[in-house]
C-alpha cells in the first residue's frame, strides 16, 4: 500500500515537473487552457483519488481469500452482483475517449457497437454459457485442450496473448492522450509516468483488490458520464435544445449502410456486431470469470439479459454523450457566431467538452479525470496480470517442467509483467505513427487477431463433427490469411461486396471493422473443408463440450442425472441452520422443504445466508442428503466453513437441478 | 474417431445456400425499395441481417435441444430472447423516427 502510494506520488511528481519544461514545445497539441497552478490541483486530486481507491481495495480485498476462490470455484453469486461488477469491464475506461470522438464525428451512430450484441445471444445463453459453466473450464485455452488437443490450446494462448498485449498498448496510448489533453505533456512522458504506477500495482499489489475497486470504478465511470450529460444539457438549454441543434445526420442511431467507410452500418454489423460481439461475449476472460461466479446458469442468463438489455444502452450513452453534446454545442455556437471550444484534434473531445460544460471548474474536472485515469490503469493492471497468469500457467509451467517454488513462479510472473508492459510501450509507438481515429485504431488490430479464434470457438461449441485437425489448420491458416489481408486488402472486397458493405465508387474502403467478417469467413471455410475430409471426433471425447450434449454436461456437473421436476416453491427462506456431522458433506433439508422444492436425494441444492444483501458471499452448493428430522437445515462443520455460513443463522435454500 | 454419416450433410447442404442467398439478396431488395441513402434503410438492413443470424441461433438451440421445454424456465427464456430482439428493434425504430421527426434548428 505504501509502495503504491509512493509510486503514485512519484508519477505525479514526474508529470508536474515535466509540465513547465515541455509546455512551450507542445502547445500545438494542447486543447484546453488550465489556469496557472491548476495542473497541480488536478494532479493532486488524481493522487488523492488513487489513494482512496487503493484504500477501498485494501479494506474490501481482505474478505476474499484469493481471486481463484472468488471467481472460479465460487459459483454462488446472484445475477445482480455479477451484473454490477460487469460495469467496469463493459465500459472499458478508454471508451470515454474513443466513443466521445466517434460521437463527435458520427453522432448517435457511435452507439452501434454497443447496441448490436443481441443477435448472438441465443448462441450465448443456450450454448456457450451452459457449456463453460457445466464443464467447469477456467479459461478458453483449457476448453480448447478438452474439446480438441494441446496444440489448439497453445495456438489459442498465442492469440489471447496477442489480444491482451494489443489492449495493453491501446490503453497506455489512451492514458497518454488523456493526460496530454489535460496538461499538454507529451504522450510519451505521460505513458512513462503511468507505467511507474502500473508497475507498482502489478509488482506489489494483487488482483483481489482490483476486483473490488472495479465495483467502485464502475459507479464512478457512470457518474463521470452523467456529469457530462447533465452539464452539457444545462449548457445547451435542455434536452430539446440538444436534439434540435444536433444535425439530423448525427441523430440517427444507425449510420448509412456503406457511404461512410469508417462507420457504415453494414461493416459495423458484420465486423463488430457478429465477429466482435462473439469475441466480447465468448472470449473476454473478464466476462467469463464473472459468469462462472454465478450460482446457476439461469442466474447467468439473468446477468447477460441485464447487461445487454439495460447496461449496454446506458453505457453507450455514458461514453458517447460528450461527443454528441460537443457536436450540438459547435452547431449552436456557429449559428450564434460563437466558438464554444477549440478542438484541433478530436482525440481530446472528451476532456475538452468536459472542461467546457463544467465552466472550467478545476475541482470537478480533476475528480472526473482522476476516475477516468484510475479506471484506465485498473484495466491495464488487470490485463498485465492476466498476461502474467497465462505466461506462467500455460507456458512456463508447461515448457519448464522442473517443479519450482512459488517464489520462483512469482519472480517469473514479474518478469513477464515487465515484458508485457514493454511490448505495450512499443505498441504505443506504433499507435502514434498510425493515422486513424481511436475507433479505427482499436479495431484495426483486434479484427486481425481474434476472428480465427472466435470462429474455432464457435464451430467447436456448435458443430460436434468439427475436430482437432480442422481446428488447428483453420486457426493457423485463417489467422495467416487475415494477417495477409492487411497487405492485400483487395481479398476482402468480394466478401464486402456480397453483403453490400463496400463504399460507393470513389470512396476508399476502410476494412478495419469488416476484416473481422473476412477472417470469420475464411476460417470457417477452411475449418468446414478440413472437417468434411477428416474423421469426426469420438462422441465420448466431446461429451458435454458441445451444444448437442448439454444433458451430459449437466449430469457431469451434478454427478448424477438432473432432476427437472418443478416444486411448489422456488426458494424456501427463514430456515434455521444447524451444524451436524450427520450431514457428511451433504445438505439435509426438512422433509416438507424437500417436497416443496421437489428435491430428491443427491440433487444440487444452494444454501445461502438469509440476508440477501450479502450477495451470496456466505453460501454453498451441495448435493442433498436424506431428509432431516425437525425443521432445521443440517450441514457439517466443513460445509459451513466452505460456504462461510454461520450455524444458528437463518438461511434460504433453492434447488439448482 | 469415427467416419461421418453422409445423410447428416443434407440439412446443411440446403440451409447454407439458402442463408447465403438471403444474405446476398435481402440487402439488394431493400436498397431497390428504399434507396441506398434512405433514412430507414440502415434500420431494415440491420434487423434483416440480424434477424437471419438471430433466427439461425434460435433454430440451432431448438434443434440441438439446448433449449428444451422439458427443462424448467427454458420456454420462458426462449420468449425472452425474442422479446430482446423486439426491444432493440423498437429502440432503434424510435430513435430513427425521432431523428427525422424533430426539425433541425440550424441553417
Amino acid at each position: 500500500m505504501l509502495l503504491r502510494a509512493a509510486a503514485v506520488a512519484l508519477a505525479c511528481s514526474v508529470l508536474a515537473a515535466a509540465r513547465p519544461a515541455l509546455a512551450a514545445a507542445e502547445s500545438g497539441t494542447f486543447e484546453i487552457t488550465l489556469p496557472p497552478g491548476s495542473q497541480v490541483i488536478v494532479l493532486a486530486i488524481c493522487a488523492l483519488y488513487f489513494l482512496g481507491v487503493l484504500a477501498f481495495g485494501a479494506v474490501f480485498g481482505r474478505f476474499a481469500k484469493d481471486t481463484n476462490d472468488f471467481f472460479y470455484s465460487g459459483q454462488k453469486f446472484p445475477w445482480w452482483l455479477v451484473t454490477a461488477s460487469m460495469v467496469a469491464t463493459g465500459i472499458g475506461s478508454y471508451s470515454f475517449l474513443k466513443y466521445a470522438q466517434a460521437g463527435f464525428n458520427h453522432g448517435l451512430g457511435s452507439t452501434m457497437t454497443y447496441l448490436n450484441d443481441w443477435f448472438v445471444m441465443p448462441f450465448f445463453m443456450f450454448g456457450w454459457l451452459p457449456i463453460i459453466y457445466f464443464s467447469r473450464v477456467r479459461s478458453i485455452p483449457e476448453y480448447f485442450e478438452r474439446r480438441f488437443n494441446w496444440l489448439v490450446r497453445y495456438l489459442s494462448v498465442v492469440v489471447i496473448l496477442g489480444y491482451m498485449l494489443y489492449y495493453i498498448g491501446y490503453n497506455l496510448f489512451t492514458i497518454g492522450l488523456a493526460i496530454q489533453g489535460i496538461t499538454g505533456i507529451s504522450i510519451w512522458t505521460s505513458v512513462l509516468a503511468c507505467t511507474i504506477i502500473i508497475g507498482a500495482y502489478v509488482t506489489f499489489g494483487g488482483q483481489t483488490a482490483v476486483i473490488f475497486t472495479d465495483l467502485v470504478q464502475g459507479v464512478m465511470l457512470y457518474l463521470a458520464g452523467a456529469v457530462v450529460l447533465v452539464g452539457g444539457m444545462i449548457w445547451l438549454g435542455g434536452p430539446g435544445e440538444f436534439w434540435g441543434w444536433l444535425p439530423i445526420e448525427f441523430r440517427s442511431p444507425l449510420t448509412p449502410i456503406n457511404s461512410d467507410p469508417n462507420l457504415g452500418t453494414a461493416n459495423t454489423f458484420w465486423g463488430e456486431g457478429i465477429a466482435g460481439s462473439i469475441a466480447f461475449t465468448f472470449l473476454n476472460q473478464g466476462f467469463i470469470m464473472r459468469y462462472l461466479a454465478v450460482k446457476s446458469v439461469n442466474e447467468g442468463r439473468k446477468a447477460a439479459l441485464a447487461n445487454v438489455v439495460f447496461l449496454l444502452p446506458l453505457s453507450a450513452i455514458v461514453v458517447s454523450c460528450a461527443g454528441w453534446i460537443g457536436r450540438a454545442m459547435v452547431t449552436k455556437g456557429a449559428a450564434e457566431g460563437l466558438v464554444p471550444f477549440e478542438l484541433a484534434d478530436t482525440y481530446h473531445t472528451f476532456t475538452t467538452v468536459l472542461w467546457t460544460v463544467m465552466h472550467q471548474n478545476v475541482y470537478v474536472f480533476g475528480f472526473i479525470m482522476a476516475a477516468l485515469l484510475a479506471a484506465l490503469m485498473s484495466t491495464v493492471d488487470t490485463l498485465i496480470n492476466a498476461c502474467a497468469a497465462i505466461g506462467v500457467n500455460d507456458l512456463y509451467r508447461r515448457f519448464v517442467r522442473t517443479p519450482r517454488s512459488e517464489k520462483h513462479y512469482l519472480a517469473v510472473a514479474r518478469w513477464i509483467s515487465a515484458a508485457a508492459t514493454g511490448v505495450g510501450l512499443l505498441l504505443v509507438w506504433l499507435f502514434t505513427t498510425m493515422q486513424a481515429d481511436l475507433f479505427n485504431l482499436h479495431y484495426k488490430g483486434i479484427m486481425v487477431i481474434i476472428p480465427a479464434m472466435v470462429t474455432v470457438i464457435f464451430m467447436g461449441a456448435f458443430w460436434p463433427r468439427f475436430n482437432a485437425t480442422a481446428a488447428s489448420v483453420a486457426m493457423i491458416a485463417g489467422s495467416a490469411l487475415n494477417l495477409l489481408s492487411l497487405r492485400f486488402p483487395q481479398w476482402i472486397t468480394p466478401v464486402s461486396d456480397f453483403v453490400l458493405a463496400s463504399p460507393p465508387d470513389g470512396i476508399e474502403p476502410n476494412y478495419s471493422l469488416f476484416r473481422g467478417l473476412f477472417g470469420v469467413v475464411v476460417t470457417a471455410a477452411i475449418g468446414a473443408g478440413v472437417t468434411l475430409v477428416t474423421p469426426q471426433p469420438a462422441p465420448e471425447k466431446i461429451r458435454g463440450l458441445t451444444v448437442f450434449s448439454l444433458d451430459a454436461a449437466m449430469a457431469w456437473f451434478k454427478g448424477g442425472l438432473p432432476n427437472f421436476r418443478r416444486g411448489r416453491r422456488h426458494t424456501v427462506a427463514g430456515l434455521a441452520l444447524v451444524a451436524d456431522p450427520s450431514a457428511g458433506g451433504r445438505v439435509r433439508l426438512p422433509r416438507q422443504v424437500m417436497d416443496d422444492l421437489a428435491v430428491a436425494e443427491s440433487d444440487l441444492v444452494y444454501v445461502a445466508d438469509d440476508r440477501w444483501w450479502l450477495g451470496g458471499i456466505r453460501s454453498v452448493q451441495l448435493p442433498a442428503g436424506p431428509a432431516a428430522p425437525g425443521n432445521a437445515v443440517l450441514l457439517d462443520a466443513a460445509s459451513c466453513e466452505k460456504g462461510s455460513l454461520v450455524a444458528d443463522r437463518r438461511v434460504q435454500v433453492e434447488k439448482i437441478f | 474417431m469415427t467416419r461421418p454419416s453422409p445423410w447428416r450433410l443434407t440439412p446443411a447442404a440446403v440451409a447454407v445456400p439458402a442463408v447465403l442467398l438471403a444474405v446476398w439478396g435481402l440487402p439488394r431488395l431493400l436498397v431497390s425499395w428504399l434507396g441506398i441513402e434512405g433514412h430507414w434503410t440502415p434500420f431494415f438492413y440491420q434487423y434483416a441481417m440480424g434477424g437471419i443470424v438471430f433466427g439461425i441461433g434460435l433454430w440451432v438451440i431448438r434443434a440441438s435441444r439446448a433449449c428444451d421445454d422439458a427443462r424448467p424456465g427454458d420456454r420462458a427464456w426462449f420468449a425472452v430472447l425474442i422479446l430482446g430482439y423486439l426491444w432493440y428493434a423498437a429502440l432503434h425504430a424510435v430513435l430513427t423516427w425521432l431523428a427525422a421527426a424533430v426539425p433541425f434548428k440550424g441553417a
